[in-house]
């Protein structure tokens, strides 16, 4: 099985990293480019917490091969603050109380501004469905949901 | 959870990719969304020595033809719940495909890869570590299945939510290997066997699918059961696909999937609601004739006995929401 460097896109910047193909893009995220705020849930695709933006649409990052988003633009949670300025997503999560001990919260902003960049005006209905592939385990889904119509209003 | 070891192969065309599987034969599997494949090579159940990578071949379009549609195997499944071509001609696909796991995943899952799930079982989709626990199982290449004690062979079950609306309405789907590609009817991809669900050798994938024109106008509904709103497998899933000749069914198709190793068309439905306008006792009969012919064991969630009674439910359901009467 042989390493090989290949160049990654995340959150605008230009990477290149050496890796081995059944690297996952979460390990890479978060064992090579340090992103930590993409989290290691199930590790299977059902809960959620690894979810990253790929070319604006979300993905499961450990269910994704590394080697095959090459050229991809990548998006994790720290792009959405890159000078340490919240977004407006980020924001009304912490305004609605939308986050309580924080495990689902890179996954739900994330899926939440993919939401809105292709429906700026969605309903309760399609907000729910919009994250009805990230689980939160403390159970915040009135708020974050809250949080979710809010955001809207913001961006 | 780490994957195990391969090569990565990233073909430039289907002509290479078939190439390329021809050579490996059974040393390689390809991965096109990744979302059922990963997992299951997560949990050591495939450990190939190559992967090979469909994505970027030219096999993610849809098109509008006098025969009918015809959808590239590599097409997202959120492209098909958006596109308005299926949405205006095929409505209760991009109906099905909206009810296959989550959104998230229906970025990244493709229909050749949900018409080619493996099935699925308690015991067969677990860690490696927590099926070491048991003796290997048939599906594994044991001796055994854990679910009925006493079968020599395996009970596990198909759940993708696209073969049953699919086969409802009479898609057959191109298979291609080097040298060679020929149709056939979806339902023959199916053998049945837990074991061997899938009727492809090593060597050959599925490039297409094509859906043609019902003759007559026609209406149709896909009705899942399943314990969240989202993410899960169906417990139980029933497609119902009506052509009609006035106020009269014409043609009738009532496919179940979830509850056997491979999608089960209700013959005796069709015979059941064909040449009539279909009243609330035919539709009862025909959820009947569903219910007589579903087999559920205890290998998913739910218990066999609850899901065989909402097979006949969920039949029901579709077939009424298909005459209108939902």
């Amino acid at each position: 099985m042989e390493k090989r460097i290949i160049q990654l896109t995340v959150n605008s910047e230009e990477y290149e990293v050496v890796v081995a193909p059944n690297q996952t893009l979460l390990e890479v995220l978060r064992e090579d480019l340090y992103l930590t705020g993409t989290k290691e849930g199930c590790g299977e695709g059902a809960c959620g917490t690894c979810t990253v933006l790929l070319d604006g649409r979300p993905v499961r990052s450990c269910l994704t091969l590394v080697v095959e988003v090459q050229g991809r633009e990548i998006t994790t949670i720290e792009g959405l603050a890159p000078m340490g300025e919240l977004h407006p997503v980020q924001k009304a999560f912490v305004e609605h109380g939308a986050i309580q001990c924080g495990f689902c919260a890179p996954g739900m902003i994330l899926t939440t501004k993919a939401l809105l960049d292709e429906n700026p005006t969605p309903t309760e209905q399609e907000a729910r469905q919009a994250i009805s592939g990230n689980v939160c385990r403390c159970t915040g889904y009135a708020k974050i949901v809250e949080a979710m119509l809010k955001a809207a209003e913001m961006v | 959870m780490r994957l195990p070891k391969f090569e990565h192969l990233q073909p430039e065309s289907l002509e290479e990719a078939l190439d390329l599987l021809s050579e490996y034969g059974e040393e390689a599997k390809v991965i096109a969304g990744g979302t059922d494949l990963l997992v299951s090579m997560k949990h050591r159940l495939f450990t190939p020595k190559y992967l090979l990578n469909l994505k970027g071949l030219e096999l993610d379009f849809i098109e509008d033809g006098r025969e009918g549609l015809r959808i590239g195997a590599l097409t997202r499944l959120t492209t098909l719940i958006k596109s308005p071509l299926v949405r205006e001609k095929f409505p209760v696909l991009a109906q099905a495909a909206g009810y296959v796991s989550a959104p998230p995943l229906q970025n990244m899952g493709t229909l050749g890869g949900n018409l080619c799930l493996n099935t699925r079982c308690f015991f067969y989709n677990q860690s490696q570590f927590w099926r070491q626990a048991r003796p290997l199982c048939v599906k594994t290449g044991g001796e055994i299945c854990h679910v009925v004690k006493g079968s020599d062979h395996c009970y596990s079950v198909y759940q993708s939510d696209l073969a049953p609306v699919l086969i409802a309405l009479e898609a057959r789907v191109k298979v291609a290997k080097k040298g060679s590609e020929w149709v056939i009817p979806l339902l023959d991809l199916y053998t049945g066997k837990g074991e061997e669900p899938i009727a492809l050798e090593a060597g050959e994938i599925l490039t297409e699918v094509e859906i043609p024109v019902p003759a007559a106008s026609w209406t149709g509904d896909y009705q899942k059961l399943r314990y969240r709103g989202a993410m899960d497998f169906p417990l139980v899933g029933v497609a119902a696909v009506l052509n009609w000749n006035g106020e009269n069914c014409a043609r009738a198709r009532v496919v179940l999937t979830a509850v056997a190793s491979a999608p089960i068309v209700v013959e005796e439905a069709s015979r059941l609601l064909e040449g009539q306008k279909p009243d609330e006792e035919a539709i009862a009969r025909a959820a009947e004739a569903a219910y007589e012919v579903a087999p559920p064991v205890a290998n998913i969630g739910s218990t066999p006995l609850y899901r065989r009674k909402m097979v006949r439910v969920m039949t029901k359901r579709a077939i009424a929401n298909t005459c209108g009467k939902g």
